[in-house]
């Protein structure tokens, strides 16, 4: 971070593109954070990179929120959680069966879904669930 | 041969180019009536990894910016051609687009309730009547209970009108206790976190942590 005044930059991916990248469907990050931007950084690269207000997200304070595991759980899979990320499309959405043949065979499908549990389960235990 | 692979219902064209799916596809649009089909042809449909899967996610929430409403077809749904997709939807056209109008606008947030689950209220148990009455009594208040999520009540005093609809599960595997999935507007995900956020003291002893905004995966059912 580079602290401005009351709100610093939180850069969050470098990216090589041809053009300027578009950011439409950006995941919109933190809570409190400001819009997703693009920012040039020569030689064909470009960072994305968010507004962070301080007041929120400053050292201190991330320091001693790091402590309270709920507070982790919260900002920590604001915007991707491995399990939901993975959970959603499998067990959710429009099904079709019957007509439409489903390109999945179920041995894949459970492996991927114990991927997911086992993901998940890492992510409980790093907040401190049994 | 190719196969069609679908991702989403849409309620309308998107007004730009579609993009490309998860095995690079150029990927397509097939109107069935009303709706909108968004699909890409594939030698074989995406394998099942993790990269696959978020793959797919990132093309409904690049549609998701540009149309009003996305319905999330499971994820590996794949049909020979186009005629046997309008032939399987044809049918279902109405729920499908009373489900495009109820997430039109919407995005999906998923809380899931942590805590000690023998502090959990008892279920119900029914009394009265025959046996066969306790019986289906038993089974309507399980269903009543398993749909019930009262750990959350501060949390859903402070989010108040932010949730249009609420879909909840509750588990049998500790410490989870529960999965509830929020429908709310576009573009107040973080207004959302930073209510459940600020519920965090009045929830406890239970934990809950929130992910998204998703796509309204959840709030198909009718269309399911």
């Amino acid at each position: 971070m580079t602290p401005a005044s009351d709100a610093a930059t939180s850069p969050h991916c470098l990216v090589r593109a041809v053009g300027r990248p578009s950011l439409a469907g950006a995941p919109r990050g933190l809570p409190g954070l400001g819009p997703v931007r693009v920012l040039t950084a020569g030689e064909g690269l470009c960072l994305t990179a968010a507004a962070v207000p301080l007041a929120r997200y400053d050292g201190a304070r991330i320091a001693r929120h790091l402590r309270d595991l709920d507070w982790v759980a919260l900002h920590g899979a604001a915007d991707e959680s491995p399990f939901d990320l993975v959970d959603n499309p499998l067990n959710h959405g429009v099904v079709i069966s019957g007509e439409l043949m489903h390109g999945l065979a179920g041995v894949d499908l459970f492996a991927l879904r114990l991927q997911a549990v086992l993901c998940a389960a890492d992510g409980v235990s790093a907040r401190g669930e049994p | 041969v190719s196969e069609v692979y679908l991702y989403a219902l849409l309620s309308a064209t998107p007004a730009c180019e579609a993009g490309f799916g998860v095995c690079a596809e150029r990927l397509r649009l097939v109107s069935i009536g009303d709706l909108v089909a968004l699909v890409g042809d594939v030698r074989d449909p995406p394998a099942p990894t993790a990269l696959a899967v978020r793959a797919q996610e990132a093309v409904l929430r690049r549609l998701a910016a540009v149309v009003d409403a996305v319905l999330p077809v499971r994820f590996g749904t794949v049909v020979a051609d186009d005629a046997a997709l309008a032939e399987s939807l044809m049918p279902r056209r109405p729920q499908l687009a009373r489900a495009l109008g109820r997430v039109s606008g919407c995005e999906q947030m998923t809380l899931r309730v942590w805590g000690d689950v023998t502090a959990a209220a008892v279920p119900a148990v029914a009394i009265g009547g025959g046996p066969g009455t306790r019986y289906l009594d038993g089974r309507r208040l399980a269903r009543q209970r398993a749909q019930r999520v009262p750990e959350l009540e501060p949390a859903r005093r402070r989010l108040g009108d932010l949730v249009r609809e609420e879909r909840a599960e509750r588990h049998d595997r500790p410490p989870l206790v529960a999965t509830v999935q929020h429908l709310i507007p576009r573009g107040t995900g973080a207004r959302y976190l930073g209510e459940i956020d600020a519920a965090r003291d009045l929830l406890r002893p239970w934990r809950v942590s929130a992910t998204g905004p998703w796509p309204a995966y959840a709030f198909v059912e009718e269309a399911a």
